[in-house]
Formats: structure tokens, sequence, C-alpha cells
């Protein structure tokens, strides 16, 4: 199997292999076979009596030790993914909360708060009364009712409540999987898979669903938060690929997922450019981002992204990063012992976020700027013992159009009907120049050549008019294949599609239709896609799962990912998955994730690892969605 | 010939070895597809726990063979690798095999009423269970390189101690 | 070198395919009586519920080697161990350098009156069985003289052929060579669930007949039993006759040395017309299994042209089978003779029962009666006189205690060199 479609990540992986580097990729190849059982889903380690199997052949074990059957372990274990993922989108969220609280009352002063039309519109929405007061005093309720949302009270986890359909509230609460607090869920999900709890695997799941939706609370509030912190994504040029890193400026990598560190060091980074060029680096100083940190800076900041998720050591491996601060979720380890490799500086900043080998530089609010500042110091400094000999930087960049929140759709739908802007998007969904719309999310995974299932399923997709949107290292992926780009609508578009791009592309001023891909931001920005659904769905008077809407992780890799495919299918997405997630131990546990729960949520799972396969898929699930409304 | 060896001092117990052979003898070769074919596909070696190791008894591919001598319908027969292999059609499912084997190694499918026993994988270059061990428990080799290789571990153990 | 071998059985193939393996170059003759090439003996009950199955007959292997001169329907009139030489019955002469006797043994008759004549049998041979198929297609009642493994696989056949069964047996329970008390109690029920009739403790008196036709059998308790198909499994006789004509020690059996050699220079005997020692007991046995003629050929074969091998002796008792779906494994001693102390483990969980007779310290009999994965390491704990009567708790599960045994012999010092 090649191990990716990227021209950069193959080049570098070339200078590797003669570097004697290990890699993901071989780090993986020593790993397989991998554990059957595993594979399965059915070990289970939650006690000292473990850990157990079950013989997937009948002849062995059949039970746990205490008497949980397949179905019992492999929900246990899907359930405990979904609260892991929570718990790191939780993480995210309650960080942001944190922080505007702060900023809300003059103690982060590193922080001010950006865009105040979004905080009042996120106000209103929580039922927040706006009129007469001061910012700081919204932005003080704001934080509160978010800090609230995370533990024990008994109103609906505000974040979810107040970003679904009215319908989807009254389906939530039909099968009680309406969550009252993000960790409280996250807690509950750990009490009912310890030790002899919760043994029904349907229930389990159900408890799933509803820690999947504080995961979308947590997701929502992300964004939201951000927004209000750093602003509200519009739409901006920039690149793509190993090509951004600058033989002549010092480079560093932003990493990780939070834009409290990443949007502070692009604020101070040009502030030290005197610095890198004294230090001999002619550019001044060049950031480049990785992963969802890297989108949010890119979508706020036009800032370039290096790389994403399987991909991320071989920036290091060019040898021209001089140094990648990290916060939290996605690195790998691994980065320590190749920046050794390297002049590399590994910076981790977060005190639950720490790598053997890595300089800390702890980061908080209060001494933001400066530890920026101490940062990116370090990022020069190194750069002065980079090596020469050992740089090997990529030409492969792509042009990038990114920035489409929810905001700026809306916006550019509105130079085409200036009072009902989703009018021109429902009739173009109506008349079938868009059959429907997909969301790509995700990872990349190192079992599936990188990018080659996003690719393919986003021509695919895209031949039959189905219009894209992406975020997270799915969006990396198409950027770094410049699949955000006008060109790429003239390549692979359908003529439908080509048209409503086209014409969109005119209103907002572009020399060519919009990018076939709608960059909308990092994974907790999956949630803008939600709120376009939602916006359409209460227009055309129906619930979310009914509309032409579908979702794929065609290269899933984390919890986080497990989790917000949950949610998807509890907001009735059919919900594409293209790697096999570990359920197949328990046929019950598969069929209720990809039969059962449609008639109870009207989404679904659908794992399928062939890319033209999961296409068609796909685009039958979106016929049968128009079907359904008769159009 | 190739012996299967087993360092017993490897074994985790993991059952990787049986998975992986119960998915080579199934139709679709895949784990996933495998465990839901009629018949089930039947793994040929087995992991047992002795005193404080784990112990996997495979099929020795013994010479002679009491399976072979007992079997009354003429079922076993040695393959050119010297292999015990069934003959299809032949076993009438009589267990004396089961009641012969000293390793216990033989087993029954209950659904063509037939025995079972490692065929050494046939259409493998190593044998599935030799693939599938992630400490390398299992070797697949011939008995002079594996003698050497003990001899070579044996005298580096007694040089350390000579020290 | 020309080695002749009287009977095409178990014992004189496993012997022929040795011999070719020592002396390639040897001439090898076989004679035997019956009129069709070697068969498995075992399987002709299915004759009875299916027809001829065409892998009854020997197959040859690829690479197997060269012909023997096999000679079918021909009987031996007599033997001269002093000029090494075989008669015929034709007449005709054959000189040899080795000669193996392995005539096997034949069904005992009962010695009743009315047994001769139509719609008795026996089951010993393909003839018996194809006629018995026969008798089968045309009789509604079949009444079997003797619950042994014979018998009883007869009995399952007929009544699996549709007739009404009813096996009579002298002993208290079912085979009681290989099954206990509780085994026998388990089959049994067994067997009347699929409608067997099963009278114990009885024998049979006479056949009564009317002209040719058998109208009934009587039994000693004075009812009689409806019948048209008898068959008697009361066991076999060793063929010795040749042997004791020609001046070889014999007694049940032929006597033989560990080396199976007879006690006339170059004449061996294998299979079950040998008298060998019992293994667990050291008694004197005439064994009537498959698989020890098999084992006996080979060494005697082995023997014949050249090696040296020593035959450690036989199992008295070692049989499979699967008695209306319940499998059944007998080894060693299962039914304890008086006197010697022994120390027997039981358990039994619904159908499924397991005996293990110690001995000191070593293993001497198994019985299991539904689970049987795994019997065949009592069978090698047996044979091998292993000493494991410390960890016989874990035998129930007989991997789990042979995997027990095995790392308690392992030194930790060969575990460091490993």
């Amino acid at each position: 199997m090649e191990k990716t479609t990227d021209s950069a990540s193959r080049a570098m992986l070339k200078v590797a292999e003669r570097q004697d580097l290990s890699t993901i990729w071989d780090r993986f190849a020593v790993q397989t076979p991998q554990c059957g059982f595993g594979e399965l889903g059915t070990c289970c380690r939650n006690c000292l009596q473990g850990p157990c199997r079950i013989d997937p052949f009948g002849e062995g074990a059949t039970l746990g030790a205490c008497g949980a059957s397949a179905d019992t372990i492999v929900a246990r274990n899907l359930v405990r993914a979904i609260a892991a993922g929570t718990a790191a989108h939780s993480g995210h969220a309650k960080h942001l909360a944190h922080t505007l609280l702060k900023a809300a009352t003059g103690r982060a002063p590193d922080y001010p708060i950006k865009d105040e039309v979004k905080l009042k519109a996120v106000a209103k929405r929580l039922g927040i009364v706006t009129e007469g007061k001061e910012t700081a005093e919204i932005a003080r309720e704001v934080a509160e009712t978010a800090l609230r949302d995370f533990s024990e009270k008994e109103t609906p986890v505000a974040w979810a409540a107040t970003n679904v359909t009215q319908g989807r509230v009254e389906t939530f609460l039909k099968y009680g999987v309406v969550p009252t607090g993000i960790d409280a869920a996250i807690s509950e999900v750990m009490h009912r898979t310890h030790y002899g709890v919760d043994a029904d695997p349907v229930n389990l799941l159900l408890g799933g669903i509803k820690c999947a939706l504080a995961d979308f609370a947590g997701c929502a509030m992300g964004t939201d938060l951000a927004d209000i912190l750093f602003g509200t994504p519009k739409p901006v040029v920039s690149r793509a690929n190993l090509g951004v890193l600058k033989p002549d400026a010092v480079n560093i990598g932003l990493h990780g997922h939070s834009p409290i560190l990443s949007d502070l060091i692009v604020q101070m980074a040009h502030d030290l450019d005197g610095e890198a060029r004294a230090a001999g680096a002619a550019a001044g100083v060049n950031l480049v981002g990785m992963c969802c940190t890297g989108n949010e800076v890119l979508m706020r900041h036009g800032i370039p992204a290096a790389t994403h998720s399987v991909s991320q050591e071989l920036a290091i491996i060019t040898g021209a990063l001089d140094a990648m601060v990290v916060d939290y979720q996605c690195v790998m380890p691994s980065l320590a012992t190749l920046a050794e490799c390297f002049h590399t500086r590994l910076i981790t900043t977060m005190p639950i976020s720490k790598i053997p080998g890595a300089t800390h530089i702890e980061f908080s609010e209060e001494n933001a700027r400066q530890a920026a500042a101490e940062i990116i110091r370090l990022g020069i400094e190194a750069f002065k013992r980079r090596d020469p000999q050992k740089v090997n930087i990529p030409s492969h960049q792509s042009d990038v159009l990114a920035g489409f929140s929810t905001e700026a759709i809306v916006g550019a739908l509105s130079l085409l009907n200036r009072d009902d802007p989703l009018k021109p998007l429902i009739d173009n969904i109506v008349a079938g120049n868009i059959l429907g719309v997909c969301l790509f999310a995700g990872c990349n995974n190192v079992r599936v050549t990188q990018d080659q299932n996003f690719l393919t399923m986003a021509k695919e997709l895209a031949r039959e008019n189905v219009l894209l949107l992406a975020t997270g290292c799915g969006a990396g992926a198409f950027a770094r294949h410049g699949l955000l780009t006008s060109e790429a609508t003239t390549a692979y578009a359908g003529d439908g599609l080509k048209a409503v791009l086209t014409a969109l592309g005119q209103a907002v001023g572009l020399p060519g239709p919009l990018p076939l891909v709608l960059h909308m931001g990092s994974c907790v920005d999956n949630t803008r896609a939600v709120q376009v659904a939602v916006a359409v769905a209460n227009k055309l008077g129906v619930d979310l799962d009914k509309l032409p809407v579908v979702a794929s992780a065609p290269e899933a890799t984390t919890e986080k990912a497990i989790a917000i495919g949950t949610w998807a299918v509890a907001a009735g997405l059919p919900t594409h998955v293209g790697v096999i997630p570990p359920v197949l131990g328990s046929s019950l546990v598969a069929r209720v994730l990809t039969q059962d729960v449609k008639s109870l949520f009207g989404g679904y799972f659908m794992v399928e690892t062939d890319p033209v396969t999961a296409a068609r898929q796909l685009v039958e699930a979106i016929r049968e969605r128009r079907a359904g409304l008769g159009i | 010939m190739k012996e299967l060896f087993v360092r017993l001092d490897r074994c985790q117990g993991c059952r990787s070895c049986q998975l992986a052979c119960a998915v080579a003898h199934s139709r679709s070769k895949n784990l996933f597809a495998a465990i839901s074919e009629t018949p089930v596909p039947r793994y040929r070696l087995f992991i047992e726990r002795g005193q404080g190791l784990n112990v996997p008894l495979t099929c020795r591919q013994c010479d002679p063979a009491p399976c072979l001598d007992a079997c009354i319908a003429g079922a076993l027969y040695r393959d050119e690798r010297g292999v015990v292999q069934r003959r299809e059609g032949s076993c009438v499912g009589c267990w004396t095999c089961i009641m012969i084997c000293p390793y216990g190694v033989v087993g029954r499918e209950k659904e063509r009423k037939i025995a079972v026993k490692c065929d050494r994988c046939p259409d493998l270059e190593v044998p599935a269970c030799v693939q599938a061990c992630p400490t390398r428990a299992l070797i697949y080799g011939e008995a002079d390189s594996f003698g050497a290789d003990i001899r070579k571990a044996a005298a580096g153990v007694l040089a350390r101690a000579a020290e | 070198m020309r080695y002749v071998i009287i009977g095409n059985g178990a014992a004189g193939n496993a012997a022929a395919a040795a011999i070719r393996t020592w002396d390639p170059m040897g001439e090898v003759l076989i004679f035997t009586d019956e009129p069709q090439p070697a068969y498995y003996r075992p399987l002709i009950t299915n004759l009875i519920e299916e027809g001829l199955p065409e892998d009854i007959f020997f197959q040859k292997e690829p690479g197997s080697p060269p012909e023997v001169d096999l000679q079918l329907g021909k009987r031996i009139a007599g033997l001269d161990a002093g000029l090494k030489q075989l008669t015929l019955q034709d007449g005709m002469i054959c000189a040899y350098d080795r000669l193996l006797l392995a005539t096997g043994a034949s069904a005992i008759l009962p010695d009743i009156p009315g047994w001769q004549g139509p719609g008795t049998h026996v089951l010993r041979t393909l003839a018996d069985a194809q006629a018995l198929a026969q008798a089968a297609r045309e009789g509604k009642n079949a009444v079997i003289i003797g619950a042994g493994r014979v018998g009883l696989k007869a009995a399952l056949a007929l009544r699996h052929r549709g007739l009404e069964v009813t096996l009579v047996e002298q002993a208290l329970y079912l085979a009681p060579v290989q099954f206990d008390e509780m085994a026998g109690e388990i089959l049994g029920k067994t067997l009347e669930a699929v409608g067997i009739r099963l009278i114990f403790n009885q024998t049979v008196t006479a056949v009564r007949r009317a002209g040719d036709r058998i109208i009934g059998l009587a039994l000693a308790d004075g009812r009689v039993l409806e019948a048209e198909v008898v068959v008697a499994a009361v066991g076999t006789r060793a063929h010795v006759e040749l042997a004791r004509k020609a001046g070889l020690a014999v007694n049940q059996g032929i006597l033989v040395d560990k080396w199976l050699r007879t006690s006339a220079p170059d004449i061996y005997a294998a299979g079950d017309v040998v008298e060998t020692t019992d293994i667990v007991t050291g008694q004197s046995i005439v064994s009537g299994l498959w698989t020890n003629a098999v084992e006996m050929g080979r060494i005697a074969g082995s023997n014949m042209a050249g090696a040296a091998i020593e035959y450690p002796g036989a199992f008295a008792v070692l049989n499979s089978l699967e008695v209306a779906g319940i499998p059944t494994v007998a080894m060693g001693l299962t039914n304890l003779p008086a006197g010697g102390e022994y120390q027997v483990y039981q358990s039994r969980r619904g159908n499924n029962y397991r005996k293990l007779v110690f001995q000191e310290e070593i293993l001497v009999g198994a019985l299991l009666v539904g689970d049987i994965d795994g019997a065949g390491v009592y069978a090698g704990l047996i044979r091998g006189k292993a000493k494991i009567r410390k960890i016989c708790g874990e035998l129930e599960h007989p991997r789990s205690g042979l995997a027990s045994w095995l790392s308690s012999r392992i030194s930790k010092a060969e575990r460091a060199a490993c």
C-alpha cells in the first residue's frame, strides 16, 4: 500500500529513509498484525479480573469473567471512546470559557474581545439580555453560562439545546439523551461503563449518544468563544503544504488545537521580525500551521498550513522547522525524538500536555504575550543552529481559499439575495443544481494511503453536484491538494454545482468560482456546518434528519472523531466512516449503529473502506432524502 | 523439513495465533467476515496455562504419527512436506485420532462431523500462526538453525556467568 | 530378500509399508483369503446404512512405495517353519525368507441351537456386512446379541435403517469392557431415546425356526423375542490354527517376544492374531483394535527388514465411539479389577461424564462421555507412565493438564537459555 498521495509527504519520506528516521508508517508496520480482539472491540480491561477476551469463533471464552457478553464489551468500549473525545473538546472549550471570563473581568489584557457582534448574537441565542449592558458584562454572562454548562445542573446543556432544531430537542428528550452537563455526561459514561454497572448494549449506546451531544456542545462552545475572542473568520487567501516553509525565515510551526496559544503567537510574530533578521533570517519570522490550531489561524489570519495529522513529523524532517510549539491533542510524542535529530525546538505549553524531550514553557492567559515572545525567541535561537546540509524543503504548495464560517457563507449568499440569503441555496438544492451537501471531517489514518479517500470521494461527489464542506485535517487534505481553489471547481464540479459556485464567486468578487470545497474551520467548527443545516431546516420547516445533508470521516483516527461522528448521526445525518471501527465483534452493536439508530434519530453510520463505493452510497443517501422531501 | 518451534518464555497468551489460524482456514480470509461464516472456521492450535507459563500446543507432525496409524478410515496421509493432512471426504468422524493424539491438538468440527488438525498452511510460505505472533514465540525454521540459536544463547549465559 | 505376509488387513499392510521403507529392493508378497483388496474393516457398518463407500478401500498414496504382489482369494493350507515354506490350498508352494503372520481373527459364533441357517449374522468382513445390509432391507425386527462396540455400532446402523432393534447383553450395562455403570447408564438412556430396546443380564439360549425362517429368539428367562435379523457380536477368536499346526508357541493368540518374533526363526506376527501384553496391567491380551494392529504391523515389518524396534504392548481398551450424537472415549483401565490400589477421579455434568483412574502416581485409565476434547493427552500420559497424580485436578481439561505437566518439567535454566 502506498503511504501517501501527497507529493511533499512522499519527498520527505524519501529523506526520512535516507537518514534512517522512523515515522508513524514505520512504527505502524512493526505493530502489524494488530490484535484481532482489539480490532473487534472484544477486549475488556475495565477491571483487575481481566483482561478478558471474547473468542469470535465461539470455541473459547464467550463471556467475560463477570458475564459481560461481546455486545456489552463492545458497547462499553465504544462509549468510553466517545467520552474521551468529549473530554478533549470539553477541555478545549472550557479553556476558552475561562479565558473569556478572565477577559471579561479584566484579568487577561492580552485577550480583548474582538467580535462584539458575535458576542451579542451568542448571548441572544442563549437567552441573555444584551440591551443596555457593557460588552464586558455580556461577556461575563456568556462565560459564566458556558462554565455552568460543564457540571451538574437540572437544565439541558445550553450549547446543545440552543444549537439544534426544536424537532431534534424533542427527539433527544424522547430517547432520554439530553445531557445536563458536559463533564457530567463524560463522568456518567465512566460510571456506567465501570465494572458491574450498565450491561445493556442499547442502553450503553444511548448513553454514548448523550455524551456525544455533550461533545457537540463543547465543540459549538469552542467555535463561538473563539470567534468572540479572536474574530469570526472571513474568506481568506493563503497556501498549504510543506513548500510554505521558507529557507530564509525563522519557521515556527503552530500545532495542537487552541487559538488561545496560536493566535497570540500570530499576534506577536511580526513584532520580532527585526530580531529574526538580526539572526540572519532575511524573511523574518514565518509562522506555519498544523492540524486544528493551524486551521484556526488559517481561517482568521491566513497563516499557511504546513501539513496535517499523519504527516506531522515530516515538517521536522524538512530540516527547516526551527521551532514547533504545541498545546494539546493530536500531537505525536515522536516529535520530540525526531526534533533531537535536527535543530528543531519542540515546545510544550500546557500543564496537562508534556512530552519527554521537549522544552516546556508554561503558557497562561496572564502571561500570554510574554510567553509567546519567549517561544518565538527560542525559535530564532534555534534558527542559528540550523544545518543547511539537512534542509530539504519540498517545493510543493497549493493555493488556498478558506475562511468559510457560517457568517461568511451567509454573507456570500446574501449578495445573491439580500433579504433571504438562504433562498438561493435552497432553490438550487430543490432545482437539483446542488444535489445535496456533504461535510468532510476527521483525520488521516496511517492505515489509509494519506488523503486517498478524501480526494477520491470529493471528486466523485462533486461530479454528482454535491456541495462540499470540510473541516479539520480533512480540510487540510483538500488544502494540500489544491481543492480549495476555483480551479478545482472548474476541473471537478458537475455542471449544476459549478454554476452555483460560479455565481457565488462572482458575487463575492472572485475571478472564478468559489472553491470546490468550502473550508469551514477546525474540528470544533463542524458545528458551523450544523448551524447552516439548522437554518435551512428551520426555513423549510423540517427537521435535520430530512435534509439531503450527509457527513464523512473517510480516514478517521481519534476518539474525538468517534464522538463527532456519533453526534452527526444523532443530529440526523447519514455519516460515513472510511475505516473499520472496533465494533464488529458484536453484530448487535454493528446493527444498531448502522440500521436501528436510523429509526430513532434519522441518522446512521455507514462503514465503507472503498472510497468510490462510499461516495456512491452517500449519493444514494442524499437521493433518498430528496425523495423524502419530494424534490 | 521446517519445524514449528515454541519459545515458551515468549508466549503472552494473547491468542493472536489462534485468530490467525482460524482466519487462514476460513473462506473469506478476513477476520471480520470469517466470524460469521458457516461452518465456523476452527483454529488448530491451543494456548493453555501451565505452571507460570503459557504453553502453546501445536501439532508436531509426528513421525510415526499416532493419528495416522489410528485412522480407521484412511483419512490421514503424509504429504511431500512431511505434514500429516486430512484427505477431503474420507473422514467419518469416529474421533479415534482425537483419542490418540498425545498433545490433544486434533479438534472436532461439529457441523460436518469431521476431525480438524493443523495442515501447516500449505498455501502460505510461513504458517499463519507464526506470522501472527507478536512476540515471536512461534518460530518456523530448520531444526539445525533453531538448535544453533539456543546453543549460542546458552553459551552467552555461561560466558556471562563465568565473568 | 523375499518377505511374505499372510493377511491383507491393518497389520499386514502396515508391515508391507514398513518393509518397503527399510528395504526398498526386497520382494513383498501378501496372501489373503478375501476376494477384494484391503479395506478399512471398522467402516463396514457404513454398508448397512449407505451402501458401499468407495473410500472403504485403501488408497494409493502419491509417492508410495512400489507395488507389493497381492494374491487375492488364496488360503494357506500349511506352514513348514523348518523348510521356510508355505503350502497353499490350491497346491502351490511358496518359499519365504521372512514371514509375517497377520491372519487376524474371526467372529465367534454363539454355540446355541438353531444358530445355523439363514438370518443369523456376524459382522467381521466386508461380505458379512453386505449380507447384513441385504437382510436389513427385508427384515423388520433385529436382535443383536452382545452390546460391545461391534454390537452397538450394528444396533445404531440398523436402527438408522428403520428396523426395530433390541440389544441383549449378559452384563448389567452397555459395553461392559469399555464403560462403567455410570457411562453405561448415560448411554443406555441415549439409546433408548432413539428407540433401541435394551435387555441386560440376559443370554440368548436358542434360535427358534419354522423351517429355515427364524421366528424368534429364546432368552434364558423364558421370553421369546420377535426377530428376522439376528446379529451376534460376542467377540472374536484369533486365527492361530496355521501357527499351532506348524508347531509355533500359541495360547489365545500367537505368542511373540518384544520384537514381535514368534517362537520360530524368521517368523513374525502382528495384529489381531497376536497375544501381547497390556501396557497398563502387564497381563497377556489379544487385542482386537485397528490402531494396535497398525502399530504392530509397522514394528514387525520394520524388524523383519532389519530394524530392532521394541513393541511396548497394547492398550486392551482404546475405543472411540459416538453413540447417537454423544462422543465417548475409553482407554486403559476403565473398569477396576478386584484388589490393587486405585484412585478414581470422577466428574459428571448432565450427560458429560469423565472418569480418570490412577494407580499411585500414574494414570492408568480414562473414560469420557460427551466432551472428548483433547482426550489423546490421557493416552499419551498412560503410555508414557507419567507421574502426574499431583496435578490430577488439572487433568479435568486434558490440554490444560498437559501444559501443567510440561511446564513443571522445564527447568529454569532451560527457560533462560531460550
